[in-house]
């Protein structure tokens, strides 16, 4: 009988409804099968007949060796799980399992695995069903899965359950196995016209003066120092001169851009909707960043994060993008460092020369000598901004995206009064 | 990959197991035909794609139809109603078949095919049945193991979100691969679990308890016995026909030394003494035409544990000793069959049984002792003495008003006789009643044994002799005697229990039917028509004696002459004359071996009887005798009954079976329904001792000795030793044979016990005693090699470990984990072999080749050692960084390969 069990969230309603089945338990089959027995038990008593006695006699071998069968069939039946390499909220993905059975002689059959642990970071909590895994080999069962938070969710204990043989009985084991699996913040569609509202506003790249550095065009000749790579004497032009000149070459840089995430909410306006708006732009963010990477921009990022500001400079590259992906995915619950902080903070990585998007859960008035000075792109994660821009997947629901540390307090009797109590306590906010 | 394929073949061989069963328990091969055709035509249509199921109303109608069928049968038929709803359930099967939709469906298969298995398995004990029965519990364990995984994947598919991944080519053929496999080792260990269980619980749970705490589940006997029945009547003349169904095994042992088969034997059952002829008064709800029996039905003796025994009588002195050992099968019929003269039983079933000394009949009581197979044991003498019985049904004493004036003078007339003959025979004087012609003429000793007072001694005799008899006084010959007489006051055997021991209380007698029987009635003689009585006076047929005068008519003048003298001797003595027989004369036997040849040389055997328009409305005997001149066994003992009784012969019909067909193999006689007969036993021997004679004069059933013994016979014997084996074993397994078990159990442990315990406790004397110098040297040479093995198990563990240890080194495997090291290396043997293998001929790897790498460079290699290097490479690599353990068939294998190049390469340089 399979027993739903929640595990305690702060929103019972976005919860991942946990299936849970206790370690021996009977099933209707089983006790179907009992009265079936003791049936063939009575009327052998009755008939006296000597092959009933048998079969009675056969009925109970066989419920006792039921119960034997299912106890060495998740016996030394160990999990390993192949994570994904990419993980993002509202796109299904597959988790693989890999189930060893290291017993000997004896086969593992009919096998449920169930998640118990870092199930809350998928719509359905993980489950996989092992046909057979024969002894002494490994059976891959893939399973699909739907992440529904970003961050870095663990996954450990587990539950392995079986029927076998004959479904009388229920027998299950808890097993730990400790793995991690990072869930970047959902990844949409960015509209075109947004990325080249990016390379307009961009102060560097092609559409700047050369800067001096780089292999890729000639920039300039300047007298040789000492310690200067020879291969860059241009020979011809200091047999002309009699000095040694070096060539200065010069670098065609792409444009850069600075993502700027605002993930700042003040605790008195803690609230599904504004979560849902700071989860937006994140992957408003991620977005922007995927797509931007894609079409050979370099993007960098500043954030705020439990280590401070976390400034990841603009490149390029498959592996830059996880990273930058990563950062998003763990951006934590930032209740410190306001829009304006994040701008003056932004202000020494804007100098050298990349352009600045701002994403912001609010409508941010700049003022204009910020604007012109800095080239700054702003985009609002309110729904009606960001549709200009951005369009997400119906699957993805930004109020339930935040890790659970971070969603809101609303979902018991208990939460709610503190919910009232603070709306109360801040009248203004309200 | 979630497809379990084999499901359904199972599925459809466990139908056709299952019905196939059935219809070999209710011999139904139409059931069969029809079942198996629609299974095998169904498992066509899925397998070809063109099945659609039947539509659920259709159905649901016709198993309502069905239903009602099937109630009709089991309310009108008259076939047992466990076959009968059997019938059902196979129908019902077939409608499911057709019906099959989801596992539903197949999980009502399963369970239906159970059912019929389990009622098919209490209407039989055939031993082929017993093999496909157990044939088909594996069978059922294979398919509930498979269904179990076809519905738990179906419902994890629907539960779980499976991705629409195709699983690789690599994990379907590891599940094609090994799945079958693992069923059958998972298939193998259940089966073993079961069966021990099953085996435990059929050799010792309790058995007798809660027997028909239900009632009985056959509402009839599962077999009804068509070749013998306890009347014979010719109303019905197409009845019989040939039936070859199993009856008995009987062994017989004839003076101790075991029969093998060179001669029949008659089994006797009861024994019909009136004949009802064409009265039609419906007295005792008899039909015209009919025999039935009219004797005394015997005391009532109890058996109270399986395997008890009980002594019938005293068996005669100096004659033969027959003993039977008699497995019967379930009849119908409550009768014991046996040789004739029967002194002792011992029966395996507990119960109770009535013994009548009148015709040596043996009739259990119980009806669980008719509905199973019962075995018995019973010592025969051959001879059976002739005990008259008395003329009346009522109580003695009420008719005959003098008896105790006729007690008085008997006493001291025995008395007087014993003061002369010197001997007391006290104790045992109402059994030599019969014989005590006393000062009688010989010829006279029967008609003296028809005397009523003398009868009453004879009824006595049995049960003097018999012990303990229920509610009798054992061996208080008063108390015996006031037995026997309430006994021949009544019938049956259940009235003798109503009325107790005593035979002067005031209660109301009832005759053999339970109806109130007025006092005092008369036994009826048989209603013999008089052209038979005119038939046997015949000199053809009784025969002629000296100067071509007819037996019959020297018979008569012989007893007229000795009934006016026996007349006039007791004049004075008040007796009675049962007029019913005649004094035994010496022409008796003769006019028997005449009629008896007449009829066997006359009259033709055949069991083709239905030419009812020739006897209809005359008498069967007579139309046989005049008109028919032919019939089966019954017609003739009958006529030949109804011929000796005209001429007031005491003569009976006995029915039962004639054994021919010895089973070499078993050494049993094997008795079929097909061999019940009937013959005739008329009073013989000697005026001393009179005797019942045996005559059969059936034609064409000469006593041939054994059948022909052609090899399909001896098959059929192996096979019949089989399954005599199995239902004397499996079948027949009871409370009693349980019993036997505990107690041989207990009693082997008790003794081994006490045995080890005496053992153990001799040995301190032992030592104690001078064995002491022998036994302190043989302990310290025990110690000594104790020591030794001890030294010698620590060095080659010490030796074993740095062998490892340095393998572990060779391989490189010296930076890992101690425990991990040593299990590689346990693992890695065969590369440590490969690899010196490969040094001695001077290819030693570098250290700063990997292993790949070393065997990469071994291109130079012949190309089968290169690629047998190569293999073992990566086996190598799947060990130390995949984890996998080698088995020790692939450890033989790898080694074998190690062997070939060897022989590949040639010598090394070593060497």
């Amino acid at each position: 009988m399979l027993r739903n069990r929640a595990i305690p969230t702060r929103n019972p309603a976005t919860a991942t409804v946990m299936h849970r089945k206790p370690s021996l338990d009977f099933s209707v089959t089983g006790l179907v099968y009992c009265s079936m027995m003791m049936f063939m038990g009575l009327a052998a008593m009755n008939s006296q007949a000597s092959l009933l006695f048998g079969v009675f006699g056969l009925m109970i071998g066989i419920l006792l060796v039921s119960g034997f069968i299912s106890r060495v069939v998740l016996r030394r039946l160990h999990l390993h799980r192949v994570l994904p390499e990419l993980a993002v909220v509202g796109q299904p993905t597959t988790v693989t399992y890999e189930f060893a059975n290291d017993k000997r002689f004896w086969p593992s059959l009919s096998v449920c695995l169930a998640e118990l642990d870092g199930a809350e970071a998928f719509t359905r909590q993980p489950q996989s069903y092992m046909l057979h895994a024969a002894a002494r080999t490994v059976a891959t069962i893939p399973t699909e899965v739907m992440p529904k938070r970003r961050g870095l969710h663990e996954m450990d204990r587990y539950q392995l359950s079986t029927s076998f043989p004959f479904g009388f009985i229920k027998r299950a084991v808890e097993r730990r196995q400790k793995d991690l699996m990072l869930i970047y913040p959902a990844l949409g569609q960015l509209d075109p016209k947004f990325l080249s509202l990016c390379r307009s506003a961009d102060t560097s790249g092609a559409t700047m003066r050369p800067r001096r550095g780089g292999q890729d065009e000639f920039y300039g000749v300047k007298e040789h120092r000492n310690g200067e790579n020879p291969r860059h004497i241009y020979w011809r032009r200091s047999a002309r001169t009699g000095v040694l000149v070096a060539k200065e070459m010069t670098q065609v840089s792409p444009p850069r851009l600075l993502i700027l995430v605002d993930t700042h909410i003040a605790p008195e306006l803690r609230s599904v909707q504004t979560h849902a708006d700071i989860e937006r732009g994140i992957a408003m963010a991620a977005t922007l960043a995927s797509q931007a990477l894609e079409a050979g921009l370099s993007v960098g990022l500043l954030a705020w994060s439990d280590d401070g500001w976390t400034l990841v400079q603009p490149a390029r590259g498959k592996r830059h993008r996880r990273d930058l992906l990563a950062v998003l995915a763990r951006l934590p619950l930032n209740t410190d460092k306001t829009t304006q902080d994040l701008l003056d903070e932004s202000r020494s990585t804007v100098e050298t020369g990349a352009t600045p998007v701002l994403i912001t859960p609010r409508e941010v008035q700049l003022g204009l000598s910020d604007a012109v000075r800095s080239g700054l792109v702003v985009a609002s994660a309110r729904p009606d901004g960001s549709r200009r821009w951005f369009n997400f997947a119906p699957t993805v629901f930004f109020d339930r995206c935040m890790p659970v540390d971070q969603e809101p307090m609303i979902g018991g009797q208990g939460a709610r009064k503190r919910e009232k109590g603070k709306a109360k306590a801040t009248p203004a906010a309200a | 990959m979630y497809d379990i394929r084999q499901f359904k073949p199972a599925l459809y061989l466990l139908l056709f197991l299952g019905i196939s069963g059935f219809a070999l328990a209710a011999q139904w091969p139409g059931v069969w035909v029809l079942a198996v055709g629609g299974i095998a035509l169904n498992a066509w249509l899925v397998k070809t794609g063109r099945f659609t199921p039947m539509p659920r109303f259709l159905a649901n109608i016709v198993t309502i139809i069905a239903f009602i069928y099937i109630g009709d049968l089991v309310l009108h038929s008259v076939t047992t109603p466990i076959l009968i709803i059997g019938q059902f359930l196979v129908l019902l099967q077939l409608v499911k078949l057709y019906e099959q939709r989801a596992n539903r469906d197949y999980a009502q298969l399963i369970i239906l095919s159970l059912l019929l298995m389990v009622a098919a398995a209490i209407n039989t004990a055939s031993l082929a049945f017993g093999l496909m029965f157990i044939a088909y519990l594996f069978l059922s364990l294979y398919v509930c193991l498979l269904f179990h995984l076809k519905v738990e994947s179906e419902d994890a598919r629907k539960a779980i979100s499976l991705p629409e991944i195709e699983p690789s080519p690599n994990m379907l053929r590891q599940d094609q691969r090994h799945l079958p496999k693992s069923m059958r080792r998972l298939t193998g260990l259940i089966s073993l679990v079961a069966v021990c269980m099953a085996v435990v619980v059929f050799l010792f749970f309790p058995r007798g308890t809660g027997a028909n705490l239900l009632g009985p589940l056959q509402f009839r006997p599962s077999r009804a016995l068509t070749g013998f029945s306890e009347q014979v009547g010719f109303q019905s003349v197409a009845r019989i026909t040939q039936n070859n169904e199993l009856v008995a095994h009987v062994q017989v042992w004839h003076n101790d030394k075991p029969l093998n088969g060179t001669q029949s034997i008659y089994l006797r059952g009861l024994t019909l003494d009136h004949y009802n002829g064409g009265n039609t008064d419906g007295r005792w709800r008899r039909a015209p035409y009919q025999w039935t029996r009219m004797l005394p039905q015997g005391p009532e003796y109890e058996v109270a544990r399986d395997g008890d025994d009980r002594i019938l009588r005293d068996p005669p002195f100096g004659t033969d000793v027959w003993r039977q050992r008699i497995t019967l099968q379930p009849t119908g019929s409550s009768v014991l069959f046996g040789m004739g003269g029967p002194s002792y039983i011992k029966l395996f079933r507990r119960g109770s049984f009535v013994f009548s000394g009148y015709d040596d009949s043996i009739q259990v009581r119980e009806p669980a002792q008719v509905q199973q197979p019962i075995d018995y044991e019973l010592v025969s003498s051959g001879q059976m003495r002739y005990a008259a019985v008395p003329p009346e049904l009522g109580f003695p004493r009420m008719r005959y008003f003098r008896r105790e004036q006729r007690e008085r003078e008997e006493a001291e007339r025995v008395a007087a006789e014993r003061a002369a003959a010197g001997q007391d025979r006290n104790a045992n004087a109402p059994a030599s009643a019969p014989a005590a012609g006393g000062g009688l003429h010989p010829a006279v000793g029967g008609m003296v044994g028809t005397l009523v007072d003398r009868a009453i001694g004879a009824a006595t005799a049995p049960a003097a002799a018999s012990g303990a008899p229920r509610g009798g006084g054992g061996d208080d010959a008063g108390q015996a005697q006031r037995n026997a007489s309430s006994d021949d006051g009544e019938l049956g055997g259940r009235r003798r229990r109503d009325w107790g021991g005593g035979g002067d209380d005031d209660r109301p007698r009832r005759d053999i039917d339970g109806a109130p029987s007025p006092q005092g009635w008369r036994r009826p003689s048989s209603n013999i028509d008089p052209q038979i009585a005119e038939y046997v006076r015949r000199p053809e047929v009784s025969g002629t004696g000296d100067g071509g005068v007819p037996l019959v008519t020297l018979r008569d003048r012989f007893l007229e002459r000795e009934r006016d003298r026996l007349l006039k001797a007791d004049r004075d003595r008040n007796v009675i004359i049962d007029d019913r027989f005649d004094p035994l004369t010496p022409y008796d036997e003769a006019i028997c071996a005449n009629i008896q040849a007449h009829l066997r040389s006359t009259f033709t055997y055949t069991l083709d009887l239905t030419d009812a328009k020739r006897i209809e409305g005359q008498d069967p005997m007579v139309a046989f005798l005049h008109d028919l001149k032919r019939g089966h066994c019954e017609y003739f003992a009958g006529a030949m009954t109804l011929m000796c009784q005209s001429l007031k012969m005491p003569a009976r019909m006995v029915i039962g079976f004639r054994c021919d067909d010895f089973n070499n193999v078993g050494g049993y006689y094997r008795v079929e329904q097909s061999q019940a007969h009937a013959w005739v036993e008329a009073r013989g021997g000697t005026t001393a001792e009179p005797l019942w004679v045996s005559y059969d004069p059936t034609s064409g059933r000469e006593d041939t000795g054994v059948r022909t013994q052609s090899v399909w016979n001896r098959i059929r014997h192996v096979m019949d030793y089989l399954e005599h084996s199995w239902a004397a074993n499996v079948i027949a397994y009871d409370r009693g044979t349980r019993d036997n078990l505990v107690q041989t159990l207990e009693n082997r442990l008790t003794s081994t016990a006490v045995t080890s315990t005496q053992q153990i406790g001799k040995l301190p004397s032992w030592l104690r005693t001078e064995n002491w110098a022998i036994s302190s040297q043989l302990l310290s040479g025990l110690v000594a090699l104790a020591m030794l093995a001890l030294v010698g198990a620590i060095g080659w563990f010490a030796w074993e470990r740095w062998r490892l240890w340095r393998r572990a080194t060779r391989i490189g495997l010296e930076n890992l984990p101690t425990e991990e090291r040593l299990r590689l290396a346990r693992q890695l043997g065969f590369y440590d072999d490969l690899l010196t293998l490969l040094e001695r001929r001077g290819m030693a790897r570098p250290l700063h080749l990997t292993p790949m790498e070393f065997s990469d460079s071994l291109a130079f290699l012949p190309a089968e050692v290169y690629h047998s290097v190569r293999r073992l490479t990566e086996v190598f690599y799947r060990i130390r960084y995949g984890r996998q353990q080698l088995s020790p068939g692939q450890r033989e294998k790898l080694d074998h390969s190690i062997a070939q190049i060897e022989s590949l390469l040639g010598p090394s340089r070593t060497a």
